[in-house]
């Protein structure tokens, strides 16, 4: 019951998408603009599908109801009730339900905020572009990624649960919703410029219209990002936060397109110039959601991460072919319309500073795309099978980034139009003694090496001069100065400032040794001892866990482990992470004691300033969500102006 | 202007201290890593030898370890794990073939693009100097002069690409730009024993205070240069320093001996050093222990000569 | 042409050959091809111990035949669910004598596993050698190998395999000889 009706409200959901999109499609070429208000029916439909379709999946999960094959596949009576929920998400089919529901909000709140709009032809081309991507989602439900297939399952079965890597910790029920709202965020304002491209309007009422959709969109994406990165480091065990993981990289895409483009955005409110890169960059970064989506899920290239199933794949490419196309075709066919009036006045100018930021952020885009589908590229030409590694996108990704900040903390000063060198310089000298200032500091703890104190230098300009924004607006607007885009998004800055820190300390001061310990043996790592006690077995229907009782330099005692899920017979290593201020203690077992000998194989990995990246991300958030607050806007304009 | 000045030379100047102040030797355990970091285990997904925990990650880290403190380069290092298990076990592709593409075309799309950029804000910056002007004034056209520069731009950026291909395929991402990765520690130990058996004492002590700064526990560099020491403190007249002196070379020894205590050559030295003490006793100790390992050869008339003195 | 038209038609062409690439490239789905691994086409690797019953084996004897190599353990639910297929295999190939099976016990205590073919059936050879799974580069169980009667390593199955995978994957590499 539970899987008929489900389907029924999956199929329910392609019906109303296609015959909304499809009818308000015709309804504007045909200028029968009256039938537009039914659109509203249709998405009301839409939304009824999705979030009955996403009911139903829950229900049968909690009912155990292993008559569905998903409930099967992800379902188990011993799964806790939070990671049960979260389990609908935890494969593919599941994930697309997700998808949907999420899609389907997004509409939903499109529809509501823009009610008055709805003789708008833009805005109901906007609607088709959503109700079709809609349309192709619920066809992927119809179609390879069935979730509410039925299966017979012999009396007494018990399903195996979400993969056990997904149940080791809260947060991990969280990051995919996080990354969804992120990536389906982009579809509002993708679908605002294929309306626009297709009306013919290039002017930019419809940007600022999705603007915040789009920060909001954004801040979803960077914080998904981050908590995936804060969850490998903590809870997987392999002693790093980011390995260039094709599926980590088919997330990082889309953002660093984003990013350019939340930035280059202003420049085409405020003066009309960018056009094209704007347009060119929120395509960029829908398209690069569905090829991420692809990449994840067809299994075309080899991940620790993916969750193949070569099903989808054919379908997801197709759709990445068709909105590529389209969307190429129509800035192609409009290229004359969407000229800019005017040009960049001067090399030294918010604009140029922006357009700058869009040529690196697209460089840095290219690389990653480049280096994940390399092999492939390799393979076809050659034969000959590569890897590429982290070594190589750090090596690329090092230069770009630090550039990046120089850009961060100049474009921050650089006023609109031209700029007077003495204002520019005079605006910068506080910036730039705070990073000589963080350079010093690092040299005086220690920190040695042109490239970290480098980057040191720059997140310290960088963090200045964003710094000296937010004084400076308090000054004037008290708290109303923490509020608003301009505002929130020096915030944000800050926040990446304090990652940069982080990322540049734990790359290069990093210590990570191996050491074999017997049993009440000492080691050192930087100074600091570690004395293996003693180890221990733990076991249940599920697991069986092997821990060292490790005591550190102030007497506590931590327990790294290793785990056998018996599911699947794979070891997961669990570390055990002392966090401090300044720098973590990282222990991992890499051995473990066997029958006869109790001496183990322990990592200890010293990682400095790790805390800063998640403090750093969390500021992130923290400044996304100002930056959306109302009534900035005046502020931010007073401030440019100065 | 003089702030600006300040600001740059204090900058510069603790980049260059940074820079120059990092001391050059790698030690083995940092080495290990780094080369760890840079192969990738041949049955996971992409993660390096030092992330995996898989049996073969593990193999490839005991051979590595193996290899580096046997005295191998980095070049064969590589050399080897390339022909046991693949192309593929590189993290970093090579630098050559057509995998060098991979490091051409982010140069060459970075350069070309800022070149572009370049062209663009100054054509539009000053529409006197545009040369040509199009049907739309609203696009600023790019001057003739430009293509020819933006044709240097593409060739620098495609040479730079192939030189940062050539310089990464070769060595690991965090390879110090000296030159001097390819000395290991026991190089270095070699060395610094021929600079003492050429009779500079002294500088045979100073260069292994330099590999212990790296190698704190190389039992072989403590040894020797305890041993050295207590030669050197022997020319010295009598008095503190020359006491010092022994004292240290001493404690260097036996600190080996506690860190290995089944290395002999820390024996046959200290027993010889406790003979210029003058502690009979200790000397006899030591002898026995040796005799329990395999002495190296050359010890054997000093030690056989040091026994019936000390009457062990 | 308008330099935004050249441009975006550049950029069409570069989506063209991504797609083309993404489309063409990757893994097939051809189930009895196996998985990839570095000793197929190389001699197979020395497995040579002691059974649970106390005799000793040699993969060397085992020359002239087929032989499945099956990693194995009783903590792994895979391992268990593809026994009864290989308790077929077993049957089967001791009736054709064509090949033979052996599994290498990974990481499980000798008693356990001898209670569980004890319980389970099954009279293939059972051999205790962990290090072995590193020579295989063994990433995780159950995987099965295949090796020619020549001696030559040539598929290899990660995952649960079926009695009937095995002969045909058999039949074709003998079909692509004969």
């Amino acid at each position: 019951m539970n899987a008929s009706l489900g389907f029924a409200f999956v199929a329910l959901g392609l019906t109303a998408s296609v015959l909304g999109s499809l009818g308000g499609a015709w309804a504007l070429l045909t200028n029968r603009l009256h039938i537009l208000s039914t659109i509203r029916q249709w998405v009301f439909l839409v939304v009824v599908a999705a979030v009955g379709a996403f009911t139903m999946m829950e229900v049968a999960l909690f009912q155990r109801d292993y008559s569905v094959a998903y409930v099967a596949k992800v379902g188990s009576s011993s799964t806790p009730a939070l990671f049960n929920f979260a389990a609908l998400w935890s494969s593919l089919e599941g994930s697309i339900l997700l998808w949907v529901l999420v899609l389907a909000g997004y509409i939903a709140a499109v529809v509501w905020k823009f009610s008055k709009e709805f003789d708008d032809p833009l805005f109901a081309w906007a609607l088709v572009v959503l109700l079709a991507v809609s349309a192709f989602f619920f066809a992927l439900m119809v179609g390879p990624a069935n979730p509410f297939v039925t299966t017979e399952v012999p009396v007494g079965f018990d399903g195996p649960g979400p993969n056990p890597l997904l149940q080791n910790h809260i947060l991990m029920a969280f990051h995919p919703p996080l990354l969804y709202l992120g990536y389906v965020g982009f579809t509002v304002p993708f679908a605002f410029a294929i309306a626009a491209l297709i009306v013919g309007r290039m002017g930019e009422g419809w940007l600022v219209a999705t603007r915040r959709w789009t920060v909001a969109a954004w801040g979803f994406l960077t914080y998904g990002i981050i908590l995936g990165a804060w969850w490998s480091y903590e809870v997987l065990g392999w002693g790093g936060y980011w390995a260039w993981d094709p599926v980590e990289n088919a997330s990082l895409l889309p953002w660093l397109t984003g990013t350019a483009y939340i930035h280059s955005v202003i420049v085409q409110e405020r003066r009309g110039l960018l056009r094209v890169w704007n347009l060119s960059l929120l395509v960029s970064t829908f398209a690069l959601t569905i090829l991420g989506t692809f990449i994840t899920r067809s299994g075309v290239i080899e991940s620790v991460h993916a969750f193949a199933d070569g099903a989808v794949g054919p379908w997801l490419l197709v759709f990445f072919a068709i909105i590529t196309t389209i969307s190429v075709g129509l800035i192609a066919w409009r290229a004359d319309e969407i000229a800019s009036p005017g040009t960049i006045g001067s090399p030294w100018s918010r604009e140029a500073a922006f357009l700058a930021n869009n040529w690196l952020f697209g460089a840095f885009a290219f690389v990653v795309l480049l280096g994940t589908v390399f092999p492939l590229l390799a393979e076809a030409y050659d034969g000959t099978r590569l890897t590429i590694g982290g070594p190589y996108f750090e090596s690329m990704a090092v230069p770009l980034g630090l550039m990046l900040l120089f850009l961060m903390a100049v474009s921050t000063v650089l006023p609109w139009g031209r700029a007077s060198t003495q204002v520019v310089s005079r605006r910068l000298t506080w910036p730039a003694v705070a990073g000589v200032a963080a350079m010093a500091v690092a040299v005086v703890s220690g920190a040695r090496g042109f490239t970290p104190i480098l980057a040191f230098g720059l997140s310290g300009f960088a963090g200045g001069s964003a710094l000296r924004q937010v004084v400076l607006s308090v000054r004037r607007h008290r708290f109303r100065g923490l509020v608003g885009r301009a505002n929130g998004g020096m915030i944000v800055h800050l926040g990446l400032v304090l990652v940069a820190f982080g990322l540049a300390a734990g790359e290069n001061y990093r210590s990570d040794r191996t050491f074999t310990m017997e049993p009440g043996e000492t080691v050192h790592a930087q100074g600091r001892p570690f004395t293996y006690q003693e180890a221990g077995l733990e076991q249940d229907d599920r697991v069986v866990r092997t821990y060292a009782a490790i005591e550190l330099e102030n007497g506590d005692v931590y327990h790294p482990s290793v785990t056998a899920y018996r599911v699947d017979g794979r070891l997961i290593g669990t570390p055990s992470v002392k966090t401090g201020v300044f720098s973590d203690q990282y222990l991992v077992l890499h051995k473990l004691p066997e029958p006869g000998s109790d001496a183990i194989q322990l990592r200890v990995i010293i990682q400095p300033l790790a805390l800063w990246l998640w403090a750093g991300g969390i500021v992130m958030a923290l400044g996304t969500v100002l930056a959306l607050v109302p009534g900035g806007k005046r502020v931010a304009k007073e401030l440019t102006n100065e | 202007m003089i702030r600006w000045l300040a600001i740059g030379v204090a900058a510069i100047g603790l980049l260059v201290f940074a820079s120059v102040d990092n001391n050059g030797l790698e030690s083995d355990d940092d080495r290990i890593r780094r080369l760890a970091e840079s192969y990738a285990c041949p049955v996971c997904d992409g993660e390096s030898v030092a992330d995996s925990s898989a049996a073969v990650a593990a193999t490839i880290r005991s051979f590595i370890a193996e290899a580096v403190t046997d005295g191998a380069t980095d070049t064969e290092v590589r050399d080897e794990l390339v022909a046991a298990y693949g192309q593929e076990v590189l993290l970093n592709p090579p630098g050559d073939g057509f995998a060098s593409l991979v490091w051409v075309l982010p140069v060459l799309v970075l350069g070309l693009g800022g070149a572009g950029l370049v062209l663009y804000i100054r054509a539009s910056a000053d529409p006197d100097a545009a040369g040509e002007s199009s049907a739309d004034s609203s696009q600023p056209s790019v001057p003739s002069r430009g293509w020819l520069m933006v044709g240097g731009v593409a060739l620098l950026a495609v040479l730079a690409g192939f030189g940062l291909a050539r310089f990464s395929g070769e060595r690991g991402i965090n390879g110090q730009i000296t030159g001097e990765i390819d000395r290991s520690t026991r190089g270095q130990v070699l060395e610094c024993q021929q600079q003492g058996a050429d009779g500079d004492l002294l500088g045979a002590v100073q260069c292994f205070d330099e590999v212990l700064v790296t190698n704190p526990d190389n039992t072989e560099a403590l040894t020797y240069r305890g041993w050295y020491l207590t030669l050197a403190s022997s020319s010295l007249p009598d008095g503190p320093e020359r006491q010092a002196a022994q004292e240290s070379g001493l404690d260097s020894v036996s600190r080996a001996l506690e860190i290995d205590p089944g290395y002999p050559d820390g024996y046959a030295f200290r027993a010889v050093i406790m003979d210029r003490l003058g502690d009979g006793e200790a000397v006899c100790a030591d002898l026995s222990s040796l005799d329990d390992l395999n002495p190296p050869p050359f010890f054997e008339q000093q030690t056989a000569r040091l026994a019936e003195a000390h009457n062990c | 042409m308008n330099k935004t038209k050249i441009v975006a038609l550049g950029v069409w062409l570069a989506l063209v050959g991504l797609i083309v690439l993404l489309a063409v490239g990757g893994n097939d789905g051809d189930p009895t091809a196996g998985v990839s691994s570095r000793i197929i086409g190389q001699r197979v690797p020395e497995i040579r111990g002691d059974t649970l019953d106390g005799g000793a084996y040699n993969i060397d004897n085992a020359r002239g035949k087929w032989v499945a190599v099956n990693f194995f353990a009783t903590w792994c639910p895979g391992c268990v669910a593809e026994h009864p297929e290989l308790v077929k295999f077993n049957e089967q190939a001791k009736e054709n004598g064509q090949a033979e099976l052996v599994a290498i016990v990974f990481n499980d205590p000798a008693d356990v596993v001898a209670e569980f073919f004890a319980e389970n059936g099954g009279d293939w050879p059972v051999v205790q050698a962990s290090t072995v799974a590193v020579d295989f580069q063994v990433s995780q169980i159950p995987e099965t190998f295949l090796v020619a009667p020549s001696g030559v390593v040539t598929h290899r199955f990660q995952g649960e395999v079926t009695a009937e995978l095995l002969w045909r994957a058999i039949a074709n590499a003998e079909g692509d000889d004969g």
